[in-house]
């Protein structure tokens, strides 16, 4: 068996649990005598007695604990377990008192002034008292050991849900649109004879994007301005596509630059706003992100396209939005809201509300 | 070959000019930015072929197609669509990933100058006749019908039925609906392939299997694969007209 720090800080518990447990039974048994039977002195006999009965019940629990990891009762099912220790126990609390009562009989020899040695009457009291307080023994120690597995599957079962968070995160990560990539390398290689400046230019923007989607996995964060930077690669590159069809523009306080998001959430915000608001309609339209610190510790981004607001029909549609509120629900939990909606001041405006928490570091 | 390009991007338009200038015979007559405006082209330019982009704002070139009395030869260009372009289950057809490879191209444009070059003999006759834009059993229309897309040449039609303010008609096994009303289609129709049985239904005469009298001097008639169809007193005269001649 592998002899782990936890291991042997168990047993070190457990021998002074076993120790400290057994003397205070001892020296209750005194007490009770001294405060219910006060015509028994309470001399060195009785107090030798004690001692050795808390000796030999030590060791009888040590025996059948022995017993139990030999037997391998642990993993019994509770019927199981329940019968066997009816039986162990009784084996037990006869063989102690035996033993005890030889010790006493041979070795401590208390004088008649005390009652003597036991009569077999007395003598069957004793093994079922044992009985008794072996039975309270086995249920400490099948509680501890319960409680213990109890909470082992817990440990298990957290672990569990943070590997499958993470999987989660994993796939609800936005994903660069194949449809846009291809566009945009299509469009990249036009433009390599008409303006090899700007194609190239492009490149480095595509690059960027491409890196950035692919290198983060979806639990880590980027500062606000690092992915304003990535949204502007996107915007020169939808441009590209779009080009005269596409206006925009970006209004970020500067205080909210460091805050910490999931990356590839307001890139998706403008993806969503150019994919149904600027590119269905054939005259183009406006994008405008602004980004806050708002009261309350929280980050407010607004992002508003032209257009009117659909909502997805029942079905294939809206996995985008969707897999990025369940991403801030796993990362912020109900503090962080995501909405879309008609802008209720302008009309012919959509706009989506992005809050979340700032942590305070 | 002219040559229509339907793309929103200029860039993408651009490039494919480009890729055509390799091939001598394939004429760029002209390029349109969305459906809207292909749609306003086509009468005038009468491109042979059309390189159509699937994704355009408004209109996509499906729903362009769709609109179309007569669909010309297509080539579709398109980025990433390959699940769009499995709905066409029935018919081989060309379609381009954009950036276009070359060879690609090439094999397009060949495949549509195959399907150009008639068999028997070089059609075009330009206005010379009445109603030159009377639909032959040459030309094909482009169906969708949910998700499924199909190039049916009207030679394979056997049958259209109204439905509605649609038309359903039969070819193979299928009958999708499309969105003109029978009285249109009986004026594009070529009559001398076409006619028109009663109220509800237009036959194919090609796909005639048996013709028996059938009451107070009607006629009945049995399509090959396909439904049997009265045909009404008027049109049975017009009709032994048609097959005394």
């Amino acid at each position: 068996m592998p002899d782990s720090p936890v291991i042997a800080r168990r047993q070190r518990w457990y021998w002074i649990l076993q120790v400290v447990g057994w003397l205070f039974y001892a020296g209750l048994g005194l007490l009770l005598i001294r405060l219910f039977a006060m015509q028994i002195v309470i001399g060195w006999h009785l107090v030798a007695i004690q001692l050795a009965m808390a000796l030999v019940l030590l060791l009888t629990s040590h025996a059948l604990r022995a017993w139990i990891h030999w037997q391998q009762w642990k993993q019994l099912s509770f019927g199981a377990l329940l019968w066997r220790l009816i039986v162990a126990n009784g084996v037990a609390a006869v063989l102690s008192q035996a033993v005890l009562g030889t010790i006493i009989a041979f070795l401590i020899r208390p004088p008649a002034s005390m009652g003597g040695l036991a009569g077999s009457a007395q003598f069957v009291g004793y093994i079922l008292n044992t009985y008794v307080v072996l039975w309270l023994w086995t249920a400490c120690y099948f509680g501890v050991y319960y409680l213990r597995r109890y909470q082992q599957a817990e440990v298990d079962r957290w672990k569990l849900q943070a590997a499958a968070r993470e999987a989660e995160m994993r796939t609800l990560k936005a994903q660069i649109n194949p449809h846009f990539l291809f566009n945009g390398l299509n469009n990249i290689r036009a433009l390599v004879m008409e303006d090899p400046a700007r194609a190239r230019a492009m490149m480095t923007h595509l690059s960027d994007l491409l890196r950035y989607s692919i290198q983060l996995n979806g639990t880590e964060q980027v500062p606000l301005a690092r992915e304003l930077e990535i949204v502007e690669h996107y915007l020169q590159l939808e441009a590209m596509q779009l080009e005269e069809r596409l206006r925009y523009t970006l209004d970020v306080d500067p205080a909210a630059l460091t805050v910490p998001i999931p990356p590839m959430t307001l890139q998706l915000l403008v993806e969503n706003a150019i994919k149904h608001g600027i590119a269905p309609r054939p005259e183009g339209g406006c994008v405008a992100l602004t980004a806050q610190l708002a009261a309350g510790a929280q980050l407010h981004v607004a992002v508003r396209n032209t257009g009117h607001y659909h909502p997805p029909a029942t079905g294939h549609s809206g996995v985008g939005l969707r897999n990025a509120r369940e991403r801030l629900a796993l990362l912020f939990g109900p503090t962080a809201t995501l909405t879309l909606t008609d802008d209720p001041n302008t009309p012919n405006q959509v706009v989506a509300h992005l809050r979340l928490p700032v942590a305070s570091s | 070959m002219d040559i229509l390009i339907v793309d929103d991007s200029r860039l993408a338009r651009t490039e494919l000019r480009h890729l055509l200038h390799a091939y001598p015979h394939a004429t760029v007559v002209g390029e349109a930015r969305h459906a809207a405006e292909a749609r306003q082209l086509l009468p005038t330019l009468r491109p042979d072929v059309l390189l159509l982009d699937i994704h355009m704002p408004g209109e996509t070139g499906f729903d362009l197609l769709a609109s179309l009395d007569t669909a010309p030869h297509v080539i579709f260009t398109t980025a990433y669509d390959e699940y769009a372009l499995r709905a066409f289950e029935v018919n081989a057809l060309d379609y381009l990933l954009k950036p276009v490879q070359e060879h690609r191209l090439a094999a397009a444009l060949a495949k549509a100058h195959a399907a150009l070059t008639p068999p028997d003999k070089p059609e075009p006759e330009p206005a010379s006749e009445p109603t030159p834009t009377l639909l032959t059993e040459h030309d094909q229309v482009f169906v969708k019908d949910g998700e499924r897309c199909w190039f049916v040449r009207l030679a394979d039609i056997r049958l259209f039925e109204i439905n509605g303010s649609y038309t359903q008609i039969y070819f193979d096994q299928h009958r999708p609906l499309i969105p003109r009303t029978l009285q249109h289609l009986e004026q594009r129709l070529d009559p001398r392939v076409f006619f028109r049985a009663n109220r509800q239904q237009i036959i194919n005469l090609q796909w005639i299997a048996d013709i028996e009298p059938w009451f107070s001097n009607t006629l009945k008639i049995r399509l090959r694969e396909g439904p049997e169809v009265e045909v009404s007193r008027q049109q049975s005269i017009k009709f032994r007209e048609l097959m005394s001649l």
